[in-house]
């Protein structure tokens, strides 16, 4: 191991598997540390990447360069397009991978990475100069020295697993906690919170009936998360839903006090849209029945994956309850459930660059910052790789807009607000969600990841292509002529008058009907050679979007102009005495940039910004007549 | 009554205000104190009274304040006031101490709004009004609107975010009957909006006519006091003069124009001038014709163009017609014979009720809950534009994506008016609401 590197990434989960790639690919001497070399991309839950909103980010993580989408379509065993049928922005895809397949993909991705270096080492404390970072401690006493850290331990900081009333210390699957690194931490003058989280149980397929389930297929047409992929992928496993019921429920009530949660023996706060069985059933008792989605592991293993049923009750009684289920009446445990208790971030304490303030230098990513998920680790990873990288050479940081993506709403929302339990992504916390959509996330975010340098020349070219063959088809839709009685009865039964009268339109008007599709027109006017489904789906989506586009648009425009009236760094609020104490208070622990990001902090109200204004002018005012006196 | 607000305003007061006890200091009172004294402007007395002591934040105002009762009569207090201008304070602006209240956080925007609508109210009925936007039902309202888009909002979104879990589907014809509901709620808001800005602003009525018919003993009929200047020499009016009269509780706004006359001096083309601005920005057009010379009066081209209601008032009916008024009556919407002079009171009743009539005057509900302002109105228009775009979807199919942008933009409209932020509430509820998660 080098004695002196340029970037260091400490953990080697989602976040920091793209925090250190990104760093590597950029040129700088990277070194990727993992407590253990054969837990490097481990999906310690469920055995799936995407869903609604977390599909987005990968997307997005991809257009930039990243490696999730490339790893989650290589190791694909099954694939489903969420939320058709409810408008193009809220599909999201979501791939089921094998698990041992996606670890080995991330643990060669990054052998074969060239200026990165990958070791099995514990860090165990971060080193600064003055304020700037210096170096990482390990626990075999070495100090290797750096310019940049990307702190990326997921939920390894302090973890203690619960499974009823027992519970150690220990990481996910048993492994080795960090201690060292929390304490480190916070004598940088972080502060940290708890949380809590949990997974299901693993189970043997040859235990469950599957005849008593029901079975759910994958998508006939997959479609790739990446831009990159070409090859056709295809599904090679089936899912199955089960359903719990009341005995299942009587089970869980009868045994709650043997729940470490109900008995008060874990303090952290759980995620509150991931919750385990048994918050199920005490908060929702009227329901009769709960959902389980029974998942493959993998392709090598006959390990199943039970979503649904995250639960932190002793063995037995986990087994009790899960026999309770149509189906599982002889199943056979192979991982118990467990909950876990992790130290992570307040991440009000962090830059939109996702740089500790204050600290210059050193950056986190993934749970650490009060997330949750591989996909939102993996968003936050590839930033602050970047932002090590141009900490390292000195350049102006990355930060992405909450208007155009997932992953600059993702950041804005942690840094602004902060996290009150694991944070998910969703689509509804998206303003913009009609412009961030899954099919344009190419468009909005390589050229980014081009000028950064993550996405390649050959790359590069293919997207100018697909950029020049989706405007083409457009034009071209705007000059055909179409007759709309070529189109089947069916289409067009029950239209307007107007369409009556004026039955030749432009196929691009045509488009825009929503029971009108791309390949209705295309039967009709001729497709393009050569064109891929990438393209059409963007035409597609481009077209019927385009009203609401320019709408969410606007929107960003009034946006920045809030987020254009920039907050001086060294603005003082504590003196604002008109202004509401807690509004003082809150403005002054998150030092808001621009008036808009202030806007955003829970606490503040619209009163409160209107008030800011004012002192702003006044301040600005009287800024520029001392400026003009000297 | 003087009121003193700022931080030097003890300062300020105690340059004028010498107590009778001389133990006592205005430096000394506490919050909440009066003291009794004499007022003075530079050592000369002008006046006894009283000075109510507030410390800050204690006040309207949120700042230091004094207030000096003295004895009324325009005399003494404009004495007191100019004692106070002399000690070194600045005259207030109109609603400068409710601002100063907003801005040192004493009240929210509604209700430094609802202050400003109170002092700027024209009458009583008005009054007692504006009183009632400060009170608890206009909340109570909104916040039933916000409550329901909100529940509408996390429904949808759960259903969206949560696609494989048991959140009950969106049904198209449910949704769609809230939204109308909904809609029909915002719309009974922005038509209250509308009587109430009638109300506030006033009803312009224009009185048109030729020189000398008795457009100025009408209007002073009407606004019961004597301004404009009556004399039998024709053309004496030449400015428009507004008086304020009331009907039914709403403020009329009467302009008496210089007749229209083709040529004359320089001044009365000025005055005719403006008699034709006054005209484009009426409720209501009044001709008033003079019983005597019906048959010498010329049509008038703008009357007949104009869209507006059109009332036609004969006058001097005590002098009898002089010509059939059959051809002119179709020319207005009403026409009513008065004779100012002779029965001025029966007169005044039947012009009034004849504008109730044509501008559709209906008595205020007390218990309607209106919007204070331009800026409410205008937040409560974007929530019921929302709700008119997703019900338009209804015709071809409802997107899901494009129907929660306007909701949330709905949500945000009424955020925006109870100067709330509204954008994590619909997570809350989400979570609260529906048991979704793995």
């Amino acid at each position: 191991m080098k004695s002196e590197v340029d970037v260091i990434v400490i953990g080697a989960g989602h976040a920091g598997i793209e925090a250190a790639l990104a760093s590597a690919k950029l040129g700088m001497r990277t070194i990727l540390m993992t407590l253990n070399l054969d837990a490097v991309g481990n999906l310690p839950c469920n055995p799936s990447i995407g869903g609604t909103a977390k599909g987005h980010l990968v997307r997005e993580v991809d257009a930039l360069g990243g490696f999730m989408g490339l790893a989650a379509d290589h190791t694909m065993i099954q694939s489903r397009m969420l939320n058709k049928g409810k408008g193009y922005a809220v599909q999201s895809l979501r791939n089921q991978v094998d698990r041992a397949l996606y670890q080995q993909y991330a643990k060669i991705s990054l052998e074969k990475q060239n200026n990165l270096e990958l070791i099995q080492m514990e860090a165990t404390g971060i080193l600064l100069d003055g304020d700037k970072v210096r170096g990482v401690q390990t626990h075999l006493g070495q100090s290797i020295s750096c310019r940049a850290v990307v702190v990326a331990t997921g939920t390894f900081l302090n973890a203690a697993i619960h499974i009823g009333l027992e519970s150690f210390a220990a990481g996910p699957e048993n492994s080795k906690p960090a201690k060292e690194l929390t304490e480190s931490l916070e004598e940088l003058g972080l502060t940290m919170k708890r949380f809590k989280t949990g997974t299901p149980a693993r189970v043997h397929r040859r235990s469950i009936d599957f005849a008593k389930l029901k079975r759910q297929p994958g998508d006939e047409m997959v479609v790739p998360f990446s831009f990159l992929t070409e090859e056709m992928l295809y599904n090679k496993v089936d899912c199955y839903i089960a359903y719990t019921n009341k005995n299942t429920h009587e089970v869980i009530k009868k045994n709650l006090d043997k729940s470490p949660i109900y008995s008060g023996n874990i303090h952290g706060i759980g995620p509150r849209y991931c919750p385990s069985i048994e918050d199920k059933v005490v908060r929702f008792g009227d329901k009769d029945q709960h959902q389980i989605f029974v998942e493959p592991c993998g392709l090598c293993t006959e390990e199943m994956y039970l979503q649904g049923m995250s639960s932190s009750l002793p063995f037995e009684v986990q087994r009790e309850m899960y026999r309770t289920i149509e189906g599982f009446s002889d199943i056979e445990i192979m991982r118990p459930a467990y909950a876990i208790e992790y130290d992570c971030l307040d991440p009000t304490q962090l830059e939109p660059t996702l740089e500790c303030k204050g600290i210059s230098g050193l950056f986190t990513a993934g749970q650490i910052n009060g997330t949750s998920g591989y996909e939102e680790a993996a968003a936050q990873g590839i930033l602050a790789g970047i932002n090590a990288v141009k900490t390292c050479l000195k350049q102006k940081k990355l930060i992405l807009e909450r208007s155009g993506s997932y992953i600059g709403t993702l950041i804005d929302d942690i840094v602004t607000k902060g996290v009150s339990d694991p944070y998910r992504m969703m689509t509804s916390r998206s303003e913009y969600r009609l412009y961030l959509r899954q099919d344009n996330a190419d468009d909005r975010l390589t050229p980014i990841g081009h000028e950064v340098g993550l996405v390649n020349d050959d790359r590069w070219k293919k997207f100018l292509v697909i950029q020049d063959q989706k405007k083409a088809e457009i034009n071209r839709l705007k000059n055909e002529n179409i007759s709309i009685h070529l189109f089947s009865k069916d289409l067009i039964q029950n239209k307007d008058e107007e369409s009556k009268k004026n039955d030749v339109q432009k196929a691009y008007i045509l488009l825009k009907r929503p029971e009108i599709k791309y390949e209705d027109i295309t039967k009709i006017i001729g497709e393009i050679q050569g064109m891929s489904n990438w393209v059409s789906q963007k035409v597609e989506v481009e077209v019927k979007y385009e009203g609401y586009v320019k709408k969410q648009m606007e929107r960003i425009e009034r946006a920045k102009k809030l987020e254009g009236k920039k907050i001086p760094q060294e603005f003082e609020y504590t003196h604002l005495e008109g202004m509401r104490l807690e509004a003082r208070e809150k403005l002054s622990k998150i030092r808001p940039k621009s008036l808009g990001q202030a806007a955003r902090i829970p606490g503040v109200t619209p009163n409160d910004i209107e008030q800011l204004a004012i002192y702003l002018k006044i301040y600005s005012e009287n800024t520029e007549k001392t400026e003009d006196d000297v | 009554m003087i009121r003193i607000s700022g931080p030097e305003s003890i300062d300020v007061a105690k340059k004028i205000f010498v107590p009778k006890n001389a133990k006592k200091t205005l430096k000394k009172a506490p919050g909440y104190s009066a003291l009794y004294g004499n007022i003075v402007n530079e050592n000369i007395l002008v006046d006894s009274g009283i000075a109510l002591i507030f410390r800050s934040p204690h006040s309207y105002t949120g700042e230091d304040t004094v207030e000096i009762s003295c004895h009324g009569g325009d005399t003494v207090s404009s004495e007191v006031l100019a004692a106070c201008l002399n000690a070194g304070a600045n005259i207030a602006q109109p609603g400068e101490f409710t601002k100063r209240a907003f801005l040192n956080g004493k009240m929210d925007l509604q209700e430094a709004e609802a202050v400003i609508d109170l002092i700027t109210s024209k009458t009583m009925q008005q009054n007692s009004y504006f009183n009632y936007t400060r009170n608890q039902r206009k909340t109570q309202i909104m916040e039933e609107i916000k409550a329901e888009i909100q529940s509408l909002m996390a429904h949808l979104m759960a259903w969206i975010d949560y696609p494989e879990e048991d959140v009950p589907s969106v049904e198209e014809q449910d949704f769609l009957g809230e939204i109308q509901k909904l809609k029909e709620k915002t719309q009974r808001m922005l038509g209250d909006f509308e009587k109430g800005q009638r109300q506030k602003r006033g009803l312009r009525v224009v009185l048109l006519g030729e020189p000398n018919v008795g457009k100025s003993t009408l209007f002073n009929l009407l606004v019961e006091d004597q301004r404009s200047i009556v004399t039998p020499i024709a053309g004496t009016t030449r400015d428009i003069i507004r008086e304020e009269a009331e009907i039914c509780g709403y403020p009329i706004l009467l302009s008496d124009t210089a007749g229209l006359r083709e040529g004359g001096d320089e001044v009365e083309e000025e005055g005719i001038r403006r008699s034709w601005d006054e005209i484009s920005s009426a409720d209501i057009l009044v001709q008033v014709l003079e019983a005597g010379r019906i048959s010498a009066y010329e049509e008038n081209l703008v009357l007949k163009e104009s869209q507006k209601p059109k009332l036609c008032i004969v006058n001097k009916s005590d002098q009898g017609c002089d010509t059939d008024l059959e051809r002119i009556e179709n020319d207005y919407d009403m026409m009513v014979i008065v004779s100012a002079k002779e029965a001025p009171d029966e007169a005044r009743e039947t012009i009034k009720n004849a504008i109730r009539q044509l501008l559709q005057i209906q008595p205020l509900d007390p218990d309607a809950v209106l919007l204070s302002n331009q800026r409410q109105r205008e937040s409560m228009q974007k929530v019921d534009d929302c709700l008119a775009k997703i019900l338009a979807f209804a015709k071809d199919q409802l997107i899901y994506d494009d129907v929660s942008i306007y909701l949330q933009e709905a949500l945000e409209a009424i955020g925006e008016l109870k100067g709330e932020n509204v954008t994590d509430a619909v997570l809350e509820e989400v979570f609260s609401k529906f048991c979704v998660g793995k």
